[in-house]
């Protein structure tokens, strides 16, 4: 590699680098005790204890859920039903004043779908993890702040991909894994930087871009609204606001049938920005492990009961669905999330490696330009 | 950079590349045996990565690599 090419690569990843580490850092922090949010809730007892019941129990019907719902919260409108995936008998409820209120704002609780019995759930609604979260997601600062986030994504990325370039002409003489601890603290660090850097890339390449896709997501899902939605609920556009909805009690029967060999994720009620204002949108996902995060909407007009459409999938709708279980490694049991948190604590140490390098290099040319300064005069 | 130069360097991080994400996407697919090979690829990285950071200024550490440096020489 010539000299010129390397430092213009060098310049690539300087910069990339400088721009997004203290976010980076931010993200790597709030991230790592994310990765284990689920365990976290259940040690701060915040999952609810349902009762011990005879496993044949019957559920309640959905409309039966509903009012269970509106009891628990008088004044409040129902937004979505989401079914647990660790607990066959949890029902997630997310309720707020209106049916379009912004997440932020809405209240979520838990039900037992077979006594309508509600838990609260302190951590889905504030708290630390809560903290870590929009820290995590878009720094309390919204659509704003998703988008700063995806961008600085993207410079880690190039910041990754000009690392690697550079790992060439550094590790050319030396032999793979070597760290020159004997040298000068600044070679050992660089050893470290290259070593640590280079075992991990793809793992932070596959965290990064998923990220990026997910703090896209805003957007995406606008998109979506846009393209598949919109068509379908066109013929709406003129009818009379929706005064009463038809019961719930049929939903999951409805949907289903629409779409076989598919099962349950979460419910959109009408005027959510998962629905229409006369719509209810049941999603429905996959039953394959590969399938499972592919979500396909059921609308069914909220006054009659008919499926309006089965909304087909646009790939970038896939593309959100598949950037989750990667960014947050949470579907390769225990071993992975460990493994992730590690790798996670890593990428924090390659960060801070680079950070002092940088430092180091900067004040070692600084007395070589104070020499040209003075060669000018 | 000569194709023998490359595969020199190279070669290492690209079997732990593919590891982790042929282990990633196989970890999609199912539970048990198909998470295995992601644990077995990002194990690698950690492991590597923990033995970098430990290594101390032992003569030890130094001695093998010279070992390893006639070797390669010779």
């Amino acid at each position: 590699m010539k000299s010129q090419t390397v430092r213009r690569w060098s310049f690539i990843h300087t910069w990339t680098s400088l721009i997004c580490t203290v976010f980076l850092l931010m993200l790597a922090l709030t991230g790592l005790p994310l990765i284990f949010s689920h365990e976290i809730d259940h040690a701060l007892g915040n999952a609810p204890d349902f009762k011990e019941m005879p496993a044949d129990t019957p559920h309640l019907n959905l409309q039966q859920l509903v009012e269970a719902a509106e009891a628990h919260r008088p004044g409040e409108v129902l937004q979505y039903f989401g079914w647990d995936e660790d607990d066959s008998n949890g029902v997630w409820a997310i309720m707020a004043k209106t049916a379009g209120t912004d997440p932020n704002h809405s209240h979520s609780f838990m039900l037992d779908s077979r006594t309508g019995e509600a838990f609260e759930t302190p951590s889905a609604n504030g708290g630390f993890m809560m903290v870590m979260l929009r820290l995590h997601v878009d720094m309390y600062a919204g659509l704003p702040g998703k988008l700063l986030l995806a961008f600085m994504g993207l410079m880690f990325v190039l910041a990754i991909i000009s690392g690697t370039v550079l790992y060439a002409p550094f590790m050319r003489k030396l032999k793979f894994a070597t760290v020159r601890v004997d040298k000068s603290r600044r070679m050992r660090w660089l050893d470290l930087h290259n070593l640590i850097g280079v075992v991990t890339l793809t793992w932070a390449l596959v965290v990064g871009v998923t990220g990026v896709i997910s703090a896209c997501a805003d957007l995406i899902i606008a998109a979506w609204r846009n393209d598949s939605l919109a068509a379908m609920i066109a013929p709406y556009q003129d009818a009379p606001a929706l005064t009463a909805r038809a019961p719930a009690t049929r939903l999951l029967e409805i949907a289903e049938s629409a779409a076989p060999g598919m099962q349950a994720d979460f419910i959109a009620f009408p005027g959510t920005r998962f629905s229409s204002e006369h719509h209810y949108a049941v999603f429905l996902k996959g039953n394959t492990h590969l399938t499972a995060h592919l979500i396909t909407p059921v609308l069914i007009d909220a006054k009659t009961l008919e499926v309006t459409a089965v909304v087909e999938r646009p790939w970038y709708m896939d593309a959100l669905g598949m950037s989750q279980p990667l960014h947050f490694g949470d579907y390769g049991g225990m071993p992975m999330k460990i493994l992730w948190a590690v790798l996670d604590v890593l990428t924090i140490v390659v960060l801070g490696s680079g950070l002092y390098l940088w430092w180091v290099r900067r004040r070692a040319a600084r007395p070589v330009s104070d020499v040209q300064g003075e060669v000018v005069q | 950079m000569k194709r023998a130069t490359f595969w020199k360097t190279f070669a290492a991080p690209v079997v732990i590349g593919v590891l982790i994400s042929a282990g990633l996407f196989a970890a999609l697919l199912g539970d048990g045996w198909w998470d295995a090979l992601a644990w077995l690829g990002m194990g690698i990285a950690a492991v590597l990565s923990i033995r970098g950071l430990l290594a101390r200024s032992g003569q030890e550490q130094q001695s093998k690599a010279k070992i390893a440096d006639v070797r390669d020489a010779g």
